[in-house]
């Protein structure tokens, strides 16, 4: 299989685009629900590692 | 605290407070320069609400990374992600975003953001990973 980066990145665009207009032409509170469950999500995730703020550093290269 | 500091929220935090859906570890905060007796002040504030340094244990130490153009990060104890990421401005564009600001009225109250219009030239232009030209690419359509 192969990995087309550029048709990505431009599907990828296309969805900015899509979800730009929604939330342009959408209340707040319709898209703003929505974004809560993907960043709440993402957030429960990140938190599920345990991270050691030594071992966040590291990985940023800050320590 | 932007009542008693100069303060601006930055980058990714921006396109997300306009709805572009990512999630992102940190909020990047450029705040003006400050003496060690005032940052003293705020880091006492910022722990008794509860938040803690990762880089450093105490004010002087986190002081001293920031003078050195580097950034601290704080936290809620116990996390380590999300964090705000602060920095003193390291050029006239963080210079300009003290200066040059817009103040975002929230439920909870209000946060200072950089303007639009730098955010999406800089992420187009200084930044260009896929990431930040998405987020360019969002702030624009909105606005």
């Amino acid at each position: 299989m192969i990995f087309d980066r550029e048709a990505n990145a431009r599907e990828r665009m296309k969805f900015i685009d899509f979800w730009a207009e929604y939330v342009r032409t959408h209340p707040d509170r319709d898209w703003s629900s929505q974004q809560k469950v993907l960043i709440d999500s993402m957030i429960k995730s990140a938190r599920s590692w345990k991270w050691k703020p030594e071992d966040y550093l590291r990985m940023k290269g800050e320590l | 605290m932007d009542a008693f500091y100069q303060i601006s929220i930055v980058s990714g935090y921006i396109s997300i407070l306009f709805g572009r859906t990512r999630g992102t570890e940190d909020i990047d905060v450029i705040m003006g320069k400050m003496d060690k007796e005032r940052f003293g002040k705020l880091y006492s504030e910022l722990k008794k609400n509860g938040f803690y340094c990762l880089i450093a244990d105490n004010a002087d130490d986190s002081y001293e990374q920031l003078t050195e153009r580097l950034a601290v990060r704080f936290a809620k104890k116990g996390q380590v992600i999300p964090n705000i990421e602060v920095k003193f401005p390291k050029n006239p564009l963080d210079t300009r975003t003290l200066q040059e600001n817009l103040t975002v009225i929230m439920p909870f109250g209000r946060l200072i953001i950089s303007e639009i219009e730098q955010q999406i030239a800089f992420k187009r232009y200084a930044l260009k990973s896929e990431k930040d030209l998405e987020d360019a690419r969002h702030l624009e359509n909105i606005y």
